[in-house]
């Protein structure tokens, strides 16, 4: 086992022709905040909706906790290639061209990968591989979902509920706790942000600072193990961004895995152990702040962070 | 005969008056059930994620059934309902459930619209929260999106309500029976008391109107209670 709580494997999400992500991998360790940032339509929200799924990814595979959440990618299995017909009758040809075998079998690998050359028929031994990985590996999304909260750019806190309703709605639903205990868990949460008075009153009537905030201990209120925020404050006025951005410093310094996709360079820098840059699709450029903020490697990284610091 | 002696005479018949628009009103209230939870449902289906051949399969059908319903007169589906009722039990004491259905199918087609129409404007925003705390789509839906949904086609709802309960008036086209005797709904009777007194026809079918009217603006009445008390769920 590993210690990666969210793995993605070779991602590609196509919206009809536009091609939004192009092979995209990272994992996130457990307690590690990840600061994801690049150019907008750089393909960094959709990344992080690919890891709940909000997105389905069009190739590539998400692994959450040990879990597959996707179909199996044939093409990120090489002993599942190895088992199709298309493998065998290539490697059969070039063997007997008498080169050895560990490199045929690379170069046949990579050439199966390269040209997308697996059919639909592979043969039983490779169908058989596949269905064997995804019934052991698979998982319900919405179980997994359970362990990582989401915070959008919209708050999108539900209209039709109080804000107490907003919090317990999840955890009774889904049979977690009780309605009485699910409260408890909501008041606490409430107090923490100051906004007990708030529980009974519906989201219209509060401010975008308050939603956003209330949106983040909804999330908590499902004790998840990673929190997702996709630009939590880009949808604030500028003097509300300040009381959403120490919440979520809060959350991180709880020990909690997060990862976040902003806008708020000082902040990334701040609170991030790591911060993927993403443009046109792919992660082009990772490391430390430090690294990344101050000694960037790639022209695209220097060009980007010249415009927004 | 006087005016004053035509609305006493009409006055005495309103126990007839009554009784027909007793008819009229179980006939659209059961068509108005029936017709929201065939909405409820052509529109679920219809909005649903395409991806079992099952929901492809219903989807299907609740389009051809949206388009030949919305396609073809109120009054020739309510014949033909009527007709085939006759060819296969012959006779029935009661067949009130005739209309009841016909109407019932009729305006489930338009309810379907509506409903998606009110499902597709609630904000994407609100599944997304639904499903990134794990709940299914069918529980955000019933939770969520529903709820909301709901609020914005009140008011078309009841436009549809509206017109349904004047379009009950085409039952005047069957023979109502309840127990066996013939009844009649309210513009029927305004009709036959018109053939048997020429004289006071057009009385009669005032009288009809006005009391559809007194009707519709009950309708109307509860439309604006149901939304403000919607609305204060808000705030």
């Amino acid at each position: 086992m590993n210690d990666n709580y969210i793995e993605i494997k070779g991602l590609y999400k196509n919206f009809g022709k536009l091609e939004v992500l192009k092979g995209v991998s990272c994992n996130i360790k457990k307690g590690e905040k990840v600061a994801i940032i690049g150019a907008s339509g750089s393909g960094k929200s959709t990344m992080l909706r690919c890891m709940n799924l909000l997105e389905t990814p069009t190739y590539g595979e998400v692994w959450v906790d040990g879990k597959l959440l996707t179909p199996i990618d044939p093409y990120l299995h090489f002993d599942v290639i190895r088992l199709s017909k298309t493998y065998q009758k290539l490697y059969t040809e070039a063997i007997a061209s008498g080169t050895s075998s560990e490199e045929v079998d690379k170069a046949v690998i990579a050439n199966i990968k390269k040209n997308d050359l697996l059919k639909n028929h592979e043969g039983s031994a490779y169908a058989k591989a596949i269905k064997q990985l995804y019934k052991q590996n698979f998982q319900q999304v919405d179980l997994s979902r359970r362990d990582m909260g989401m915070v959008f750019q919209h708050f999108n806190l539900f209209n039709n509920l109080t804000v107490l309703e907003n919090m317990t709605l999840a955890p009774v639903e889904l049979k977690l706790k009780t309605k009485p205990e699910a409260e408890k868990t909501a008041m606490e949460l409430l107090h923490r942000i100051g906004l007990e008075d708030k529980a009974k009153v519906y989201p219209s009537t509060l401010s975008g600072g308050q939603k956003q905030r209330i949106a983040i201990v909804r999330a908590l209120a499902m004790d998840p193990q990673v929190m997702l925020f996709d630009e939590p404050t880009s949808a604030l006025d500028p003097e509300m961004v300040g009381e959403v951005l120490d919440l979520v410093k809060q959350v991180a310094d709880a020990g909690m895995t997060v990862v976040i996709v902003t806008h708020e360079m000082g902040f990334a820098k701040e609170v991030a152990d790591r911060v993927l840059f993403m443009a046109d699709g792919v992660i082009l450029e990772e490391g430390t702040p430090d690294e990344l903020f101050n000694h960037p490697k790639n022209a695209r990284t220097k060009d980007f962070l010249s415009k927004v610091l | 005969m006087s005016l004053i002696e035509k609305l006493g005479r009409l006055w005495n018949l309103r126990g007839l008056f009554f009784e027909s628009l007793g008819y009229s009103l179980i006939i659209a209230f059961g068509a108005v059930v029936l017709g929201f939870i065939i909405g409820v449902l052509l529109a679920v289906v219809r909005i649903a994620p395409k991806n079992n051949p099952i929901i492809k399969f219903f989807d299907k059908i609740a389009v051809v059934y949206i388009t030949v319903i919305r396609g073809t007169p109120t009054l020739v589906q309510l014949l033909i309902l009527y007709s085939s009722v006759l060819v296969v039990f012959k006779s029935m004491s009661t067949n009130l459930l005739v209309p009841i259905i016909a109407f019932g199918i009729n305006s489930g087609a338009y309810m379907a619209e509506i409903i998606r129409s009110g499902i597709n404007s609630v904000d994407p925003g609100q599944m997304e929260a639904g499903r990134s705390v794990g709940l299914s789509w069918t529980t955000t839906m019933r939770k969520i999106i529903i709820p909301q949904a709901i609020k914005i086609v009140v008011p078309t709802i009841f436009n549809e309500i509206i017109i349904l309960v004047k379009e009950t008036s085409v039952v005047s086209y069957i023979v109502l029976r309840v127990g066996g005797v013939q009844k009649w709904d309210l513009l029927g009777i305004a009709e036959k008391l018109g053939l048997a007194v020429p004289a006071c026809y057009l009385v009669f079918l005032f009288a009809a109107a006005l009391i559809y009217l007194a009707v519709v603006m009950l309708l109307t009445l509860i439309q604006h209670l149901i939304e403000r008390r919607l609305k204060k769920n808000e705030r």
